[in-house]
């Protein structure tokens, strides 16, 4: 069974469903189709977790904190807060979410997941301060803790830094 | 061809219905290429949703993919990533002249490389097909340049809705020496998942 917090390196891949916790000098990467990537951080302290969240919500069903916008929040402040930070000063930055199939109809689940990722930041209290959501691209996104940004590449397109 | 594996996990012999429709693919990709490529089915894959990405060939950078969807009374989708090298090395055995980076393509380019994944999803999912006892029909090919994570991880959506491992079928195409490998991805739908494995079932049960 793997842990529901990745081992971080100094550059640390984080895939579907998955979390890791980043502090000084070291980045957290992910590659987001219509997937959300939510950063937490506390940028006084240069700590974030960084969450590849697949599915608005987990219905009660076991599987990693990750995967579930309603299962991977409070596991990334919890998670944040053992790490040291002040889940006060917690802000939020989120990605992803694009339609990468440009496909029609009632399921867009880019759009259902950053919906219910922002409504978690709404029921924990935590400020969203940024966000680049949606479009047809995928994004291979780096997020630094020392400096709480997080670096958006989409095929073609300048490099967004928010 | 080599021996295709596939997750101990499973115990459904998924490369009875994967392997006749890579033989039907290579086939045709043989006559459209004039024998130039070939294909191997690399691995039928069960497995964690944290470990898609590494099915991918090493790296993110962006790829030219073909993706085409399959429509029908159930829904798929194949995926074939392309790097830089083998796009040029393909189009230009088609072409039978030299071309240039994505960004110089023109339509003739392009129809070449749609053509391609036409002629791969026709042949996989006619074959398929006839194991499934359903029509399988592939949609026009749509041909884009982006991270070949993002667009796997799209396709296998649907069946982390219904859990947390997912299957897919990866197929090696490789062609002029070394200087075409190319990865092709067929991702199931739950529900065609489920057609597959019935199929399967019942042919296991006419053998006996």
């Amino acid at each position: 069974m793997t842990s529901a917090v990745l081992a971080v390196e100094r550059e640390t891949n984080v895939g579907m469903g998955q979390i890791a916790v980043v502090g000084r000098d070291q980045v957290a990467r992910s590659v987001l189709g219509s997937c959300i990537g939510v950063v937490l951080y506390d940028e006084r302290r240069c700590l974030g977790a960084f969450a590849h969240v697949v599915l608005p919500a987990s219905g009660g069903r076991a599987g990693s904190p990750g995967k579930f916008a309603d299962t991977a929040v409070p596991f990334m402040l919890e998670a944040l807060r053992k790490a040291g930070a002040d889940p006060k000063s917690v802000l939020a930055k989120i990605t992803g979410g694009s339609n990468m199939f440009s496909a029609d109809g009632p399921f867009q689940i880019g759009k259902q997941n950053a919906d219910a990722v922002r409504a978690q930041f709404k029921a924990a209290n935590i400020r969203l301060v940024a966000e680049h959501l949606g479009g047809t691209s995928g994004r291979r996104v780096t997020f630094h803790p020392d400096t709480a940004l997080l670096e958006i590449e989409c095929v073609g397109q300048q490099v967004v830094v928010i | 061809m080599n021996s295709p594996t596939s997750s101990a996990s499973s115990c459904i012999p998924w490369e009875r219905i994967f392997e006749p429709a890579t033989q039907s693919a290579s086939v045709a990709l043989g006559k459209w290429t004039r024998g130039r490529i070939s294909l191997s089915l690399d691995e039928v894959r069960e497995t964690s949703l944290d470990e898609v990405a590494a099915s991918l060939p090493p790296g993110d950078e962006p790829v030219t993919m073909v993706i085409v969807g399959v429509s029908g009374e159930v829904s798929g989708q194949l995926i074939l990533t392309f790097d830089d090298r083998s796009v040029g090395e393909l189009i230009a055995v088609l072409l039978n002249r030299q071309v240039g980076p994505s960004e110089t393509w023109g339509e003739l380019e392009m129809s070449a490389l749609a053509e391609t994944g036409n002629i791969f999803g026709s042949a996989y999912l006619n074959a398929m097909s006839q194991c499934a006892g359903r029509r399988l029909l592939p949609s026009p090919p749509v041909i884009v340049r982006d991270y070949a994570a993002g667009a796997l991880e799209q396709a296998v959506m649907m069946q982390a809705l219904d859990s947390d491992e997912v299957l897919f079928c990866r197929t090696c195409l490789a062609g002029s020496g070394n200087a075409i490998n190319v990865t092709a991805f067929f991702v199931p739908t739950v529900e065609m998942l489920a057609l597959l494995r019935d199929s399967l079932s019942d042919a296991h049960l006419a053998a006996r």
